[in-house]
């Protein structure tokens, strides 16, 4: 049985063009930057190529695009380095605007460890039932100590593509200090063509959710943005994140971009095509569907992330995976802190809804082949929980 | 350690044994709640004479170790007498599904709970428990059910309990965690849950003295 994958959230496979890029780098033409050297100097020619794709992507210039080990590494570069740099500068304690449905093992994770240890204070914006954070908001929350305010674009568990343009605006016409720092590690290809240059400050990402390799992780930062190094290395590369190349990983990043950039129009639609058939085909096949997040509108075309009720995300989950169908849940039950997703907590306040969700995202590999696999197997697989399902209405038994 | 199911537990959860609802029961229980993540349903047919269980079914909105458990125990539960049922554990239902993974011991507890609750039911119905014999030891039995995830260890024998009063139908546990202990609402959550369901209890509180104490 051919599986079918719909959890590219969490890992994609590296698309053939992206590994035959990297072995060239790995092993024709595995040399380290250096001056001078007719090998040295073809690598540091490698990465200022890499430099400029990135660049014109986030709208910025090449200079200001450093790489770094990994998201986590990069999150961590990026908003301690701020919080640095406004110790620095105003000796006192910062101020840093989030969201209550950020993500977990990242950003959120940085941001209470910097609350508890008392080196920032943090406020967690509220959303709305469809997860937009709201540009008022943010400006409202802004105060005279407030140094960024730090966000993903498109949320990771219900899709929701936040306008980062206007809160970008409402930020800067408060107070035009006030750092936009946008998590991306999670956006590539699923928001409209936007420059991050006409309205953030600083970006981090990773190529490998668009079929590039793990740890292809960027860093944009606009020029005159002081951003302190907090992991010290050499400056001989990159002096922000401090870090060595790893070229063959820095090509294979640039080329899981360049392949998403040739087409991006087609990749989006036809995305949001098999988007439309499981949203469609799950409500019109199961009752009592509900979709968790926007729809139609402001939502990336990758999400789908639906709860069924009466029934637990995990055993969901376990039957789609003995169909050889492979997608996530946001149940307790598969979490290893046995917490309940926090995104549709703070969207519904609903442990049950949070507990019985799934979440599909798609791939422009995906197919209507596997969205028909999934469609086929759904009803009788919900059908089969409700029925031992002790909340679930008589009509469910039979 | 990568995590995974043995062939038991699976052929349990997707062919659950004694699964749905008997008609008028002698005795019934529905613990936990889909707030907390998983709720078991059990329902007994019991016979005044023997004392022993005829017919038992359960009902489970919950995950493949809490569906596998509970179709375990009413397997284990069928034709025992109800003080031979009380005195099964979640240790023997894990036994017997050829273990699980530590990190799933506490959604296989519920189960055994809803089993225990049913048959206190019965008893209360029959007059043989009242809420006056509230005390420490009937709360503490209770405790040896709250599993501490990382360990796979309930909190009584982690000696993470270290201290329960019971006064007018009023619950104080003390218990050690640190306080940036992941699981701690969940440990907390979890007890409440438990010793709510003994009679006589008006009200539980549950502090933390933190480690080191």
């Amino acid at each position: 049985m051919k599986r079918v994958y719909f959890d590219h959230c969490r890992s994609t496979f590296v698309d053939p063009e992206v590994i035959k890029e990297m072995n060239i780098w790995m092993t024709e033409k595995y040399w380290s930057p250096a001056p001078f050297t007719s090998t040295g100097t073809e690598a540091q020619e490698a990465i200022e190529e890499a430099q400029v794709v990135w660049a014109k992507f986030f709208g910025g210039k090449p200079e200001e695009v450093q790489f770094g080990a990994s998201e986590v590494v990069l999150a961590n570069v990026a908003i301690r380095g701020i919080v640095e740099a406004y110790y620095k500068k105003h000796d006192t304690k910062p101020h840093i605007i989030t969201t209550e449905i950020e993500a977990g093992s990242t950003v959120l994770a940085i941001l209470r460890k910097l609350e508890k240890s008392g080196m920032a204070e943090v406020t967690y914006l509220k959303v709305s039932e469809d997860g937009l954070v709201s540009p008022d908001d943010v400006k409202n929350a802004i105060k005279d100590n407030t140094a960024m305010v730090v966000m993903a674009d498109v949320n990771f568990m219900v899709g929701t593509v936040q306008d980062v343009p206007a809160i970008g605006r409402a930020i800067k016409e408060r107070k035009d200090d006030v750092r936009f720092v946008i998590d991306a590690t999670r956006s590539l290809g699923h928001t409209p063509r936007w420059k991050y240059a006409d309205f953030a400050d600083v970006v981090f990402t990773d190529a490998h959710r668009i079929h590039g390799p793990r740890n292809s992780s960027v860093l944009w930062v606009r020029s005159g943005v002081s951003v302190v190094p907090v992991v010290w290395g050499t400056v001989k590369h990159f002096d922000i994140t401090q870090d060595k190349p790893d070229i063959p990983t820095i090509r294979g990043g640039m080329k899981a971009l360049q392949i998403l950039l040739e087409d991006y129009e087609e990749k989006y639609e036809k995305r949001k095509k098999l988007q439309k058939m499981l949203f469609d085909g799950l409500l019109e096949r199961i009752p009592e569907v509900q979709i968790n997040g926007p729809w139609p509108e402001h939502r990336s075309p990758s999400n789908v992330c639906v709860t069924f009720k009466y029934i637990e995300g995990e055993a969901v989950q376990m039957y789609f995976d003995m169909n050889g169908i492979v997608l996530d849940t946001g149940s307790a039950c598969a979490n290893p802190f046995l917490q309940a997703n926090h995104v549709i907590l703070a969207l519904y306040n609903d442990y049950a809804r949070a507990h019985g969700s799934i979440r599909l995202i798609l791939s422009w590999y995906n197919t209507e082949e596997d969205v028909k696999r999934f469609l086929d197997v759904a009803p009788e697989i919900v059908a089969t929980l409700r029925k031992r399902s002790p909340i679930a209405p008589e009509i469910y038994k039979r | 350690m990568a995590i995974k199911y043995n062939e038991k537990v699976v052929d349990h959860f997707l062919h659950p044994r004694n699964l749905g609802r008997i008609e008028n029961p002698d005795a019934e229980a529905v613990v936990g709640s889909p707030a907390c993540g998983d709720q078991v349903a059990i329902y007994l047919k019991i016979d005044p004479e023997t004392e022993k269980i005829e017919d038992i079914k359960f009902e489970s909105f919950g995950c493949a170790s809490n569906i596998a458990t509970a179709s375990i125990i009413t397997e284990l539960a069928k034709g025992k007498t109800i003080d031979e049922a009380m005195n099964i554990t979640w240790k023997k239902a894990v036994d017997e599904l050829g273990g699980l993974p530590p990190i799933k011991y506490h959604c296989s507890v519920l189960a055994v709970d809803g089993l225990r609750a049913a048959i206190r039911h019965y008893l209360m119905k029959e007059g043989r428990i009242k809420p006056e014999d509230l005390n420490s030891d009937l709360v503490r039995g209770e405790l040896y059910h709250v599993i501490y995830p990382p360990l796979g260890v309930d909190i009584v024998s982690a000696k993470r309990v270290k201290y329960i009063g019971v006064e007018d139908g009023v619950v104080t546990i003390d218990i050690a965690f640190d306080e940036e202990d992941p699981y701690l609402d969940e440990i907390k959550h979890e007890i409440e849950e438990k010793v709510s369901v003994l009679p006589g209890v008006k009200e539980i509180k549950v502090n933390n003295v933190g480690l080191g104490a």
